[in-house]
């Protein structure tokens, strides 16, 4: 396995650093894939998840790129005008186009470098929303594997006494403790943490009555968002469609990228708060079958897999999925190198 | 108004056994380095948390006058190698590589810089005979106790557990069991092997202490208890006996190697104490 370092300027002038794994047999068109970490983690990312992605897609034939995008891994640069205590603040940074022009300055470099002829983009959670959005203004980008990137708004989460998503866990914790009459006492005696009961009533109930993408409707959540320029467009914060939570960029990025051929697909985590914002906020509105796109997508929920997928069957499964895509990837056309 | 020095950075492979290791070096421009620092990372779930800051440690040290060397351990970050293949033997070979390759690079004293469980890796390394030089070994919140260590690590599975099932199914004993068995039990997806476990289980730091090369620092976290303080100095005495309460330095609490509380990535208040212990004498 044949890996080098890669080095891109952004457009302040720092180095953006990353690998470059190489195919162990190209094929006739040079293909690359763009290998995007989650948020402000290095490039590997969680257990090398990149770096498994990127020998893989060697195998299949391709260049791939894991890079870093500035004050993050080992590029250059700060992120600044970010409280460094709250980490959902970089959160919605990234997930309002943060690391957009940063990438966009490694792929330029990426296919001049290697003369690419068609590239994908993998991108992991932040990285996955990153993807989106460089897909969606980059002729160069036909096909995008996104994965568990979460389409609504990371403070919204830091609003909630537990996420929703882990509903399950939090009911079997409760039925567990109807037997404990410690637990009964400190409910009656007004220990608990009813905050959390009824949260976890209220999730039942709204579920029960088809109910649960309206659940979060009442929690206000001031937005901090830091986003690149062509991003900022005040307009998007008043779009209400199907939820107040959706994070406006994500359907604005996945229209224009269908609109313009592209295919996606969408690989997410059962236990994972993401794949509930990804089934109340945007499936129901932009996923129904009722849009006529151009590009086609795909959706798999892998079961009993967290965020990070670290079961080692849940890694199996994502692999066997990364797999088949990078097999279809790139395989029409559409690409603009 | 002082002006920190421009650096010459180089990002690299270089091999160690049969594998290739990511590596950076740092060193000020235009200077000749007396002293190579070679930093040795913690394990693999608290160096992806942690990156960040000891990547500009780095920086910030080589600022100071100091080449310094850090790299990937055989199968993991970016370095070659599969996770699960990596053992007591390889992470030490890690370490003796990047000291020799300082070495080869004209360094007249280098120094380790051992975090966490860094320290176990740089203190076999420093008692193996192919290592030329090595002058001190800068232990930072160290880890001694390998099999205390990867069995606390096996809280991220029960973490899991509870995520999947409101619960832990099997707990840590159940799960060294399993290990020992031959399965391998996974931790923030990183598989740990029983070929691993059992060399931790079987590793006695101690019986390398006679023949260790270096002169030896402590630096702790000022939350680090008097007993847990005490116990770390009467074993690092193991290893040096003049060693003593007084060569501990402390530093503040500013980040957590396990939890990100926030995106913390310049401690300075540590990096100069870090310095500080690098130059010490």
């Amino acid at each position: 396995m044949d890996e080098l370092t890669f080095a891109a300027r952004a457009a302040n002038g720092n180095i953006l650093r990353g690998i470059v794994t190489l195919p162990e047999q190209a094929g006739e068109r040079r293909r690359g894939l763009l290998i995007l970490g989650a948020g402000v983690n290095p490039r590997y990312a969680w257990h090398r998840f990149s770096v498994k992605m990127a020998r893989l897609a060697a195998k299949r034939g391709f260049h791939a790129l894991r890079m870093d995008p500035q004050g993050v891994g080992d590029s250059d640069g700060v992120i600044e005008d970010i409280d460094p205590t709250a980490l959902e603040a970089f959160h919605e940074a990234v997930q309002t186009g943060l690391f957009v022009n940063d990438c966009r300055a490694g792929l330029t470099q990426f296919i001049a470098e290697y003369s690419l002829d068609e590239v994908a983009v993998a991108g992991l959670c932040g990285g996955a929303l990153t993807g989106l959005f460089l897909a969606a203004s980059e002729p160069r980008i036909s096909t995008l594997a996104f994965i568990a990137g979460p389409v609504h708004l990371s403070l919204l989460d830091a609003a909630l006494p537990f996420q929703p998503a882990f509903e399950r866990s939090e009911t079997a914790l409760y039925l567990g403790k109807l037997s404990d009459p410690r637990a009964w006492w400190r409910l009656l005696s007004g220990q608990s943490d009813y905050r959390r009961i009824f949260f976890l009533m209220k999730i039942w109930i709204y579920r029960f009555f088809g109910r649960e993408h309206k659940l979060l409707d009442s929690v206000k959540t001031i937005r901090t968002a830091v986003a690149i320029d062509e991003y900022k467009q005040a307009d998007m914060w008043a779009m209400s469609d199907n939820s107040r939570h959706l994070n406006p960029y994500v359907p604005q990025a996945f229209i224009a990228f269908m609109e313009r051929g592209g295919d996606v697909l969408f690989i997410n985590a059962e236990m994972d708060q993401a794949t509930w914002g990804f089934r109340n906020y945007f499936a129901p509105t932009y996923l129904d079958g009722s849009r006529n796109y151009r590009g086609t997508y795909d959706v798999v929920e892998i079961k009993k897999a967290n965020h990070i997928f670290s079961s080692q069957e849940a890694q199996e499964q994502v692999m066997a999925l990364f797999d088949n895509w990078l097999i279809n990837a790139c395989k029409s056309r559409r690409c603009a190198c | 108004m002082s002006t920190e020095p421009q650096l010459n950075e180089q990002f690299f492979f270089f091999p160690s056994g049969c594998l290739d290791l990511y590596a950076s070096i740092h060193e000020p421009a235009g200077m000749k380095c007396e002293t190579g620092v070679v930093l040795c990372g913690p394990f693999v779930t608290e160096a992806f948390k942690v990156y960040r800051i000891l990547f500009n440690l780095c920086r910030y040290v080589a600022k100071r006058g100091y080449q310094v060397l850090r790299f990937d351990y055989g199968g993991t970050g970016d370095s070659s190698g599969l996770f699960e293949e990596a053992n007591v033997a390889t992470y030490t070979q890690n370490v003796v590589d990047a000291v020799e390759l300082v070495n080869r690079y004209g360094a007249k004293k280098v120094v380790i810089l051992a975090c966490r469980l860094g320290a176990v890796w740089s203190l076999l390394a420093a008692s193996n005979p192919s290592v030329t030089r090595l002058d001190r070994i800068v232990l930072w919140d160290p880890v001694l106790d390998l099999k205390a260590y990867l069995y606390n690590q096996l809280r991220g599975n029960l973490s899991e557990q509870t995520i999947y099932y409101g619960k832990v199914i099997e707990n840590r004993d159940r799960l060294v069991e399993r290990i020992l068995s031959g399965e391998t039990v996974n931790v923030a997806g990183y598989p740990i092997t029983r070929t691993f476990f059992e060399q931790a289980c079987q590793l006695s730091l101690f019986k390398y202490s006679v023949s260790l090369k270096a002169n030896i620092s402590l630096v702790l976290r000022d939350d680090v208890g008097s007993t847990r303080t005490s116990a770390l100095v009467e074993s690092l005495r193991s290893f040096d006996p003049s060693f003593h309460v007084g060569r501990v330095r402390r530093v503040p609490a500013e980040f957590d190697w396990e939890i990100s509380k926030g995106y913390m990535t310049n401690p300075v208040r540590v990096f100069d104490t870090m310095v500080e212990a690098i130059a010490a004498e």
